[in-house]
């Protein structure tokens, strides 16, 4: 691999933002990230955060009445995605890049047999014949561990329970060969013993598959088991990013901090689980300065005053905040 | 090393540009909503208008609405006669004005007695359950079994014929309407309300019906009485077409109709205004419900 | 799915007994005495006496009631106070042109509304949603008998193209039809606007979107099959409606059907007409409720598959 590889998706400043009424409410304000071929990247949050939404920008879901974007630019593989025409985004849609939900309850058309929800997609993007399209669903579906899955492909969704919908997702999203899995908090919804399987099965796709993942989660445990690479988001911001060791090792940003120690790790000592105080803003009414000033245990002056850039550190890794900007203060205050 | 201000223990600072918002009543954020919709706020003013016409109707009126004059018989739309005369010399204007109250009046009390009918059946079923829900409800269903106008025409053939039976046919058959509707936001009221309702022990139920679960059904009632209005306004006048309705002379606007059927030929407006005005108001009060119902509560289908 | 056609039938046995219960005592909820109006006006007080004795109605209510079932079923509702006919033979006459009536009504007035509400929601706040709505919210608040009215008038007298009224002709159906299937295509026109927006914020459609399939297809074939079922469940009821309740547009268009001869049998008080054409009104709406109910278990495969 050359030092100059592109990434495969790049996002640079993106501004989703929503219409309400005579306002617009910046969902996301300013996001940039990247990932790289092979790549798995966690994308970390509380709701509110803006990580759905920045996601469903680069795949075009958005619905244009509601939502706008504002300027910043998506590319995969080559293509613009925020100026691509429709014809060319349903091109890529499904095939090159594919995304799995959260709801797999609700994901699913509830009138079309699981085998179709599959096969459509084959036979759309892959120019397959029927037949031909129906073996590969059958692969896929046992490909995801799906027992019986001649059976299975003439069932409707209410006849499975949530693991197997989330897994015919996840065969659904495979079946074209995509280079990037967008998965948006693809195990929240799920009981424990269930999560643990689709994330199982999610990593033997990655080995087997050589595909880039983009793994949307509020769960840092989720992100320690599955990422190269993580991507911390704030009131529609990015805070932090940078390798996953590097983060969970020595975490600079005190929101991720905060994220860090109220989740509680085996072998761990302590007596109490931290907690950050308040909650997440209202997109609607962000405070001036830095948006988690409000919450911060260790939030100066200028922290209520100026909202701190993303900076590139040292090592590679970025993060908002005054505490590593110290020169900047210098000048300022 | 700058000096850093630390503070020393976590404390939530205030974020320092809140929006000094204003106390917002529930009353002013319909408003305000409701104003966005512009067919709805104006199908809301023409009904003000109306309803002043309902109540002035007599007095604004240029003719009396039974004054009969031989000299001008069947004559079409002038100046003297804005939407010309009936058979009898009527001046149609006049008619159509003071049927206005006819009209309204029917309409509005048929459905407000339909509505207080099923509101207290609505909410006895929803609250109490058990056996007589089932049993309230068993009823509505046997009121749906019959189609709105049949079951009507029933009630009129048992009652005869005129208005005033015409309000009963027509709350009868709007009961189980609101019923149902009242019924199952008292049950979403009651889920949501059972956490609070538990800790209030001591409160009697009639009050807790009255005072808690009343009011979160309340919106859904609006918007139904509003939407139902409409309806029986063209019930009582197809009714009234039908004869069993107004009898001659009064002016109402589906007899105007009826008798208007011999002339079409010869003087069709004699049944063309008393029809648009039936439509007009027909139209702005349901113009003004389904505005409502996007204000208040989106989730009511037809 | 069998289970469920089972329950619903169930369900519906007491309604129809509690119905016909209701419908016996019609009569009876008449002030005046029966037996006086079947006997008429001039009839002596021993005319009336035979009279009583002869339609049972000396004997206990329950007894009558079990009387009046027993002729139901067999077929026998009575004699027209008016015509002396059986009722069974004047029903049986009027049914048919009622029905086709209806059955062409509903053909147009499905396909219309269907389009109109399609169109409406999928350009959603564009121009052809408010034309579509304002056309359906005047469909529903135009009054049938002045739109037949004027129909008329236009179309017949002045243009002569269809006749005034009567069944002649398959010429005859088209103004009727068209007065009856505006209402109907206005409501289902609303109801499968709000039906199809509903179902295009839902999650599936999203699914539907990512797998990179044309919109054309995620509309048709993802969307509308869903919010079809409660549209044509809903259509079905307007079926029952028109069946019954044409009473209007009979009379404007003089059809020789069910409802016309309505409003003649209460004109006239012919009570066994009345009663009977009740009757008959509300067993095809709870057999259409039934129907619709079977429809939609089979449509919606939840149901269809335990």
């Amino acid at each position: 691999m050359s030092l100059l590889a592109q990434p495969l998706f790049e996002i640079k400043d993106l501004k989703t933002y929503f219409k309400n009424d005579d306002d617009m409410i910046p969902a996301v304000d300013g996001v940039s990230f990247y990932v790289n071929s092979g790549e798995t990247v966690g994308i970390v949050g509380e709701s509110g955060s803006g990580k759905s939404v920045t996601l469903l920008t680069a795949m075009r879901l958005l619905d244009d009445t509601s939502a706008k974007v504002m300027g910043g630019s998506i590319h995969f593989n080559g293509v613009d995605l925020l100026s691509a025409s429709e014809r060319d985004i349903r091109k890529i849609r499904g095939k090159d890049m594919a995304m799995i939900f959260q709801e797999p309850m609700t994901s699913l058309n509830p009138v079309h047999k699981i085998g179709k929800q599959i096969r459509e997609a084959i036979e759309w993007h892959l120019k397959l014949s029927k037949k031909e399209a129906q073996k590969r669903t059958i692969e896929m579906l046992k490909l995801v561990g799906i027992p019986r899955a001649e059976e299975i492909y003439n069932d409707y969704p209410h006849q499975l329970s949530g693991g197997m919908r989330q897994r015919v997702m996840i065969a659904m999203a495979m079946s074209c060969e995509p280079k990037l899995l967008i998965a948006d908090e693809p195990t929240t919804a799920l009981d424990v013993t269930i999560q643990a399987q689709i994330l199982e099965l999610m990593k033997k796709l990655k080995t087997e598959k050589d595909i880039s993942i983009i793994l949307i989660t509020h769960d840092l445990g989720v992100v320690a088991e599955m990422c190269d690479r993580v991507v911390v988001m704030y009131a529609g911001r990015v805070v932090e990013e940078g390798p996953v060791e590097k983060i969970f090792e020595n975490p600079q940003h005190p929101y991720t901090k905060g994220l860090l120690e109220s989740t509680p790790k085996l072998g761990e000592k302590r007596k109490r689980l931290g907690s950050i105080p308040g909650t997440v803003p209202s997109p609607s009414n962000l405070p001036k300065g830095c948006k988690f000033a409000p919450r911060c245990p260790v939030a100066m002056d200028i922290c209520f005053r100026e909202e701190p850039t993303l900076k590139t550190m040292a090592d590679g890794s970025r993060n908002r905040c005054f505490l590593h900007q110290l020169d900047h203060i210098k000048e300022g205050v | 090393m700058a000096e850093l201000q630390r503070v020393s223990e976590p404390q939530i600072q205030p974020p320092v540009n809140i929006k000094q918002e204003k106390v917002e009543t529930p009353f002013s954020t319909f408003w305000k909503k409701f104003r966005k919709q512009r067919l709805a706020f104006i199908s809301a003013i023409l009904v003000v208008f109306l309803i002043l016409i309902a109540i002035f109707g007599p007095y604004i009126a240029p003719y009396s609405p039974t004054e009969f004059d031989y000299n001008a018989l069947l004559q079409g739309p002038s100046a003297k006669h804005w939407a010309g005369t009936d058979a009898y010399g009527r001046d149609i204007f006049s008619r159509i004005i003071v049927g206005t109250r006819i009209s309204l009046f029917v309409g509005i009390v048929s459905v407000f007695f339909g509505a207080v009918g099923g509101t207290i059946l609505g909410l006895i079923s929803g609250f109490y359950g058990k056996w007589i829900d089932s049993l309230i409800m068993r009823i509505c269903d046997i009121l749906f079994a019959f189609p709105g106008i049949i079951l009507a025409i029933g009630i009129i053939a048992i009652l005869g014929p005129g208005l005033g039976n015409v309000i009963i046919a027509v709350a009868i058959f709007s009961i189980p309407i609101f019923a149902r509707i009242v019924r199952s936001t008292t049950l979403q009221v009651k889920a949501a309300l059972y956490v609070e309702a538990t800790r209030s022990i001591g409160a009697k139920n009639r009050r807790l019906i009255w005072k808690h679960i009343f009011p979160g059904t309340l919106s859904s009632i609006i918007v139904y009485f509003t939407m139902r209005i409409g309806n029986a306004i063209l019930t009582a006048a197809s009714l009234s077409f039908l004869g069993l309705g107004a009898q001659p002379p009064t002016p109402e606007w589906g007899a105007m109709l009826s008798s208007g059927r011999d002339y079409l030929g010869t003087a069709p407006y004699v049944a063309i205004f008393p029809g648009l005005a039936i439509f007009f108001t027909v139209l702005i009060f349901n113009l003004l419900g389904d505005g409502l119902r996007d204000t208040l509560d989106p989730k009511i289908k037809d | 799915m069998l289970k469920y056609i089972f329950k619903r039938v169930i369900e519906i046995i007491p309604i129809l007994f509690i119905i016909t219960i209701i419908i016996f005592l019609f009569v009876h909820l008449i002030p005046g005495d029966p037996a006086r109006l079947v006997a008429g006006q001039d009839a002596t007080a021993q005319d009336i006496a035979n009279v009583r004795k002869a339609l049972g109605l000396d004997k206990p209510l329950p007894i009558q009631y079990v009387n009046y079932l027993h002729h139901i079923i067999q077929g026998d509702f009575g004699i027209s106070l008016k015509t002396k006919e059986p009722v069974s033979t004047m029903i049986g006459q009027r049914f048919m042109p009622t029905f086709w009536l209806s059955v062409v009504s509903m053909i147009w007035s499905v396909i219309v509304g269907l389009l109109i509400g399609v169109i409406s929601a999928t350009k959603r706040n564009k121009w052809q949603d408010y034309v579509g709505m304002i056309v359906a919210v005047s469909g529903i608040s135009l009054p049938s008998f002045w739109l037949g009215l004027m129909l008329i008038e236009l179309c017949a007298v002045d243009l002569g193209w269809f006749p005034t009224g009567g069944l002649n002709s398959w010429k005859s159906y088209i103004l009727p039809s068209i007065t009856l299937g505006s209402g109907i295509a206005a409501v289902i026109a609303r109801f499968t606007r709000s039906s199809l927006m509903d179902v295009l914020k839902e999650d599936y459609v999203r699914t539907g979107r990512a797998k990179g399939l044309k919109e054309r297809i995620v509309i048709w074939d993802h969307a509308l099959k869903n919010a079809l079922i409660p549209v044509v469940t809903m259509t079905g009821l307007q079926f029952g409606f028109l069946l019954g309740g044409s009473v209007v547009v009979e009379t404007v268009f003089s059809w020789p059907g069910l409802g016309r001869l309505m409003i003649d049998s209460i004109n006239f008080r012919d009570y066994p007409v009345i009663q009977s054409e009740m009757l008959l009104f509300s067993l095809e709406f709870l057999v259409i409720n039934l129907l619709v109910d079977i429809i939609y278990g089979f449509l919606n495969p939840q149901i269809r598959y335990n």
